[in-house]
């Protein structure tokens, strides 16, 4: 039996839920839950510099270890902090769990222009896969077992929890028999098995992929769900056929694995790129829409294909307008696995198919690296250099661009690539929170001078955690920033260092100064000051 | 006739309907317009580092200089970098011209596979008064001017606008004389609606104010908005009624005035206490009654209280005070109507009124005595309140350009402010957003050419926004920033302590020097730790030619007391809540910080909550 407060119910949830680390400022209405923050010494509270680093700092932490995390805002003022770093969850399919206070509960829905009031679970409405609000302290675990199962099933995204302060305040007796009650064990809350899929459709995919003799995958959001990302490599590597990822899934393969082609950049940047898709005669599309455009470019007027098999875990996501679709219901391991089995291929059986096809995208980016300027010197000193314990971050457009053709040939854990569509200058807080995730291997952030400055700021909470991690700044001085990259990181703590790409050798890198960011500065050449 | 592109057709709208100033960041994407704005329009376009400090940019620029200015974003993340910024203009009432870039698609209400068909219009909803999605280019132009109409159609607010990118290079010809240049000069000071009161509510008012034994004006950002002060400061100088101000009407009276009461609403201590529950007629001009006010309600305020309410948008009235008499009208318009028929019902005042008015007048000048005696004791560590009156010292009150930012910071800006007048601090108080101030400072002083803009910061709030010093120094602006160093997002920390036994949890901070930082900016900087330097710190930088920061370490276990009537109301409801054996723990700490604060608290307790006075009673 215990008395404990709205917030520490609150927080005792999370634990069992396997909730390692909470991203937060606080704030008044968040009063009982940092107070019971001793409590819960398996919960590490990482304290930003904004709110928006927050929710970008958990979809780091949640993209590099696949668990859930949780941004938690104070009401109205932090929270509107806090929407534009949650879009980036939105946007990448990330499991971020956002829990924000509310007023007392007496005092909302309308508001009575209350201090910093404002309908805020309507705000985040289009930017999560669900969102609700908590009105009585006995409902606290339900609710949030629910907001986990809504963002880990199916397509996984963030989602929202508002809880008034009264809720949060207030303090109430839980007995052993109460708790059984309401506060089931968190493991019997979801379903964590596989899914397997309907055999006909399987059989059905299996045969067609049978026929085929020029096969290729693209790979969209669905290829890490938690604990599946090896797996799912594995059985890629085993079926041997060439496969593309897509800025969402680029770094799910690297230069160790037989099967990777490249990243669909590379193909649609070029007329030659585009015909050397066309010339694929069965699509698998897993988890990916394919409808986005990226799958489209293949499917539309392909003369050659046969069909297009896709593999996805949420049903509401097949497309009855394809023709010849094939849909298969199912986590991509299952079927992946299920296909390996059936098929019983050698190693040769599309290994001409498939080097040919490799060949072809070695071209291909061999013609990209002419148009990007100096930057695949960089890529290439890089790529000599990484090893398998490296997370790769890469922020700012023609980097990127660079990054998913260049590290085709590399070897890292992960590689994430920030895409230019979402929200500029994530790449900052998007590595601390896959610093503070993955402690044992080396983060290194690539941006250019216009996004690191976007977050700058929280250089500084790096350096006040001791986060040790790696910075190449693209040092680009035509883009009308007149700040001294070398000064302002310098100022913030960073170990700074000033060097000409070509000499960037792993020791610089790796074997550094301890629990500071280490930052390498690289004067972009083509650039004259202006 | 005239073939122009959707480009050229924002940039034509955007001058016609009165917009001068644009602030966005870089993007691609937006690069054409950005060049048509500079080339073809005298519109000033100002890049931040992102899209966010963009907006309160915006906003400060339209809080200062009372003109529109709008915000321009790419689409997605981008767009959403807004929010804030607009969050804060919306609780504030400000017009602030929202417009970013759209996906073409139709948005995917079903929240289908691809994220990127998200409602971007749909999470402005409830933080703008009207928004739009523009359909077609023939449309684009009438959307902007209805958007700009709305905005400041009766109640003021942001609007919002999202353009399909696919528009902008789209071409269509259009008539070039429906842009006439003489709308813009008409249009480019935001307009006030003068709306005249109701005659009979007018009379009703006025016989209730001749009646009235204790009455009180209370001005709110309404004021402000519909520049008011003038008006306001002479009924009561004609009538010798006393006035406070709401948190937003801060500035509205200046402080030293002999019937202000001191600083906005709770700041003023006993003052502020007494009058709202001694008044028997509050007279409210443009106020919202909202929760830093103590929603004119128990617990702060007393229920015998006869409201006059005067604000233009109906729907305030009875919103959280129940008034005997409202008028819907402009404050100005009004105001002059009342004095008028005052005036010619050759009412002067009532000689009751003025041991009121001394009374109160009594009360302001004991706090602030207590106030100045308490901080010119012999701290170890500079007291905020000096390093506040130091600042009255190097600068002239005309030339005040106060921008607030932090917790506990702003509150203790607003007990030791200097006197000044309106549109010449600032803060978000609404949605009390901390982060902003760096960002609203570059707007203010982008309204106020030629002169300096002094920041007063609080250290975690400093951060937010830190990156645009690098816009202070491109731009090369007259900003000199003060940073109240107290290693703590103390607000918060104040609460550990006094509510939760001082079980401090993520609410200190390391001890940073910002001046190094912003050094490395390029800005001159320095870090004061001595109260003796301070005043040399604050004439070094004022007199500098551009940006300046200095780095003041402030002692961190100095509180607001007024935050107790503050906590009243934020956690109304809670304070049973909350657990009594912490409760009592943390009395007892707060006795630890020593006889000077303690006695400090306990009179703020006897004399403005209690409202024990007994002295400044028989003075008067
Ligand atoms: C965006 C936002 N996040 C959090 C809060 C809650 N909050 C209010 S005051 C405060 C502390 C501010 O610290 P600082 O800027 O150092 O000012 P101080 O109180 O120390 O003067 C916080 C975190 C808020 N109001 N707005
Ligand atoms: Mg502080």
């Amino acid at each position: 039996m215990r008395i404990i407060t709205g917030g520490e119910l609150l927080l005792s949830v999370l634990a069992d839920c396997g909730i390692k680390q909470v991203f937060s400022i606080a704030g008044e209405q968040l009063g009982t839950v940092y107070d019971a923050f001793g409590k819960f010494p398996e919960i590490n509270l990482t304290v930003p510099r904004s709110e928006t680093s927050a929710a970008l700092m958990a979809s780091g932490y949640s993209a590099s270890t696949g668990y859930a995390s949780v941004s938690m805002a104070t009401v109205g003022a932090g929270v509107v902090y806090e929407v534009a770093g949650l879009s980036k969850a939105w946007f990448n399919y990330l499991p971020v769990i956002s829990i924000a206070p509310q007023l007392q509960s007496w005092k909302i829905k309308p508001h009575q222009e209350n201090l910093q009031g404002c309908n805020q679970d309507e705000i985040f409405y289009p930017i999560t896969k669900w969102n609700s609000i908590i009105y009585s302290w006995e409902r606290i675990p339900q609710i949030v077992y629910r907001a986990f199962r809504e963002a880990l099933q199916g397509i996984q995204g963030p989602v929202h929890i508002d809880i008034p302060s009264d809720v949060l305040f207030r303090y109430k007796i839980l007995t052993e028999k109460k708790r059984r009650k309401i506060m089931p064990p968190a493991e019997k809350t979801m379903y964590r098995g596989n899914i397997k899929g309907d055999p006909f459709f399987l059989k059905k995919a299996c045969d067609a992929i049978k026929e085929s003799e020029r096969p290729v995958i693209t790979l969209g959001q669905g290829f890490g769900r938690p604990g599946r990302y090896q797996e799912i490599k594995q059985d890629l590597n085993r079926l041997g056929i060439p496969v593309i990822t897509t800025t969402i899934s680029s770094g799910a393969l690297c230069g160790e694995d037989n099967c990777y082609a490249g990243d669909i950049s590379l193909f649609i940047s070029a007329a030659s790129g585009l015909e050397l898709l066309k010339r694929t005669d069965l699509l698998l599309v897993i988890g990916m829409d394919p409808y986005s455009e990226h799958a489209l470019s293949i499917i539309k007027d392909s003369p050659n294909l046969k069909g297009v098999i896709q593999i996805e875990i949420d049903p509401s996501s097949f497309k009855d307008n394809i023709t010849n679709l094939c849909p298969v219901h199912s986590d991509p391991h299952s079927s992946l696995s299920y296909f390996e089995r059936e098929l019983k291929w050698n190693e040769t059986d599309l290994s001409t198919w498939r080097d040919d096809f490799n060949k072809n995208c070695d071209l291909l980016a061999l013609e990209l690296s002419k148009e990007l300027k100096n930057l695949d010197e960089l890529f290439d000193s890089l790529k000599d250099i990484s090893s398998c314990n490296d997370i790769f971050i890469v922020d700012g457009r023609e980097l990127s661009l660079a990054a998913s053709c260049f590290l085709r040939k590399a070897v890292y854990k992960n590689l994430f690539i920030m895409d230019d569509r979402d929200l500029p200058g994530a790449g900052l807080p998007f590595a601390l929170g896959a610093v503070i995730g993955n402690p044992n291997d080396n983060v290194v952030l690539i941006s250019d001078k216009d996004s690191l400055f976007h977050h700058i700021r929280e250089l500084q909470s790096a350096v006040s955690i001791g986060l040790e991690f790696t910075i190449i700044c693209v040092d680009d001085i035509s883009n009308n920033n007149v700040a001294d990259s070398s000064l302002v990181l310098q100022s913030m703590g960073c170990n700074v260092k000033e060097v000409d790409r070509l000499s960037i050798k792993r020791d610089d890198i790796f074997k550094t100064k301890k629990n500071i960011p280490n930052a390498f500065i690289l004067k972009s050449k083509s650039n004259s000051p202006n | 006739m005239e073939s122009v592109s959707g480009n050229e057709l924002i940039a034509k709208s955007l001058v016609t309907n009165g917009i001068s100033y644009v602030f966005t960041a870089s993007s691609d994407r937006l690069t054409p317009l950005i060049s048509c704005l500079k080339s073809k329009t005298g519109i000033n376009v100002i890049i931040a580092r992102n899209e966010g400090a963009a907006t309160v940019m915006a906003d400060g620029y339209i809080r200062r200089s009372g003109r529109f200015s709008a915000i321009l974003t790419d689409d997605n993340g981008r767009s959403l970098s807004q929010i804030y910024g607009v969050a804060n203009a919306w609780a504030d009432k400000i017009p602030l011209i929202s417009l970013s870039i759209c996906n073409d698609d139709e948005a995917d209400y079903n929240k289908g596979f691809n994220r990127y068909k998200f409602d971007q219009n749909g999470v402005f909803h409830e933080i703008t008064i009207w928004r739009s999605r523009v359909n077609s280019i023939e449309s684009l132009s009438d959307t902007l001017k209805k958007g700009v109409y709305e905005s400041t159609r009766h109640k003021r607010g942001p609007i919002h606008i999202d353009i399909p990118f696919g528009l902008l290079d789209k071409t269509i010809a259009i008539d070039n004389t429906l842009f006439s240049e003489s709308d813009f000069a008409t249009k480019s000071k935001i307009r006030s609606v003068r709306l005249a009161g109701d005659e009979l509510e007018i009379d009703k008012a006025v016989s209730s104010i001749k009646s009235a034994k204790k009455p009180l004006i209370f001005c709110g950002g309404g004021v402000i908005a519909s520049e008011a002060h003038d008006d306001v400061i002479c009924f009561m100088e004609e009538f010798k009624i006393p006035a406070a101000t709401t948190m937003a009407g801060f500035g509205t009276i200046p402080i030293d005035h002999n019937y202000s009461l001191g600083g906005p609403a709770y700041t003023t201590g006993e003052a502020f206490h007494v009058a709202i529950n001694d008044a028997d007629l509050v007279i409210a001009l443009g106020v919202s009654f909202c929760g830093v006010d103590g929603f004119g309600l128990p617990p702060l305020w007393s229920d015998k209280i006869k409201f006059i309410h005067v604000d233009i948008d109906p729907l305030q009235i009875g919103l959280n005070v129940s008034p005997e008499i409202s008028i819907i009208g402009d404050v100005k318009t009004v105001i002059n109507q009342l004095s008028a028929k005052l005036r010619g019902e050759g009412f002067i005042s009532k000689p009751a009124w003025r041991s009121w008015a001394k009374y109160l007048s009594n009360l302001k000048k004991g706090r602030y005595k207590r106030l100045n005696k308490a901080i010119n004791k012999d701290w170890p560590i500079i007291h905020q309140g000096k390093a506040m009156q130091e600042l009255g010292k190097v600068i002239k009150r005309d030339d005040l350009l106060l921008v607030m930012d932090g917790g506990n910071t702003p509150v203790f800006v607003a007990m030791y402010t200097p006197p000044m007048g309106p549109r010449q601090s600032f803060y978000p108080f609404g949605m009390a957003a901390i982060g902003c101030g760096i960002p609203y400072a570059i707007g203010v002083q982008l309204a106020s050419p030629g002169r300096r803009v002094i920041l007063i910061t609080g250290d975690g709030s400093f951060l937010y926004h830190v990156q645009e010093l690098e816009t202070i120094r491109r731009l090369n602006l007259p900003i000199s920033i003060i940073i109240f160093n107290d290693s703590a997002w103390n607000m918060i920390r104040a609460m550990q302590y006094s509510m939760f036994a001082g079980n401090i949890v993520g609410t200190s901070l390391p001890d940073i020097d910002y001046s190094k930082i912003a050094k490395g900016f390029g800005l001159h900087a320095t870090r004061v730790t001595k109260v003796e330097d301070i005043l040399p710190a604050y004439e070094n930088s004022i007199h500098s030619s551009g940006a300046a920061l200095i780095d003041i370490i402030t002692d961190k276990d100095n509180f607001p007391d007024c935050l107790l009537s503050f906590s009243l109301v934020e956690f109304d409801g809670l304070m049973r809540l909350l657990n009594p054996v912490k409760l009592i723990k943390s009395s007892f700490l707060i006795l630890g910080l020593g006889r000077d604060r303690t006695f400090l608290l306990l009179s703020y307790i006897k004399k403005a909550l209690f409202r024990i006075n007994i002295i400044a009673k028989l003075r008067s």
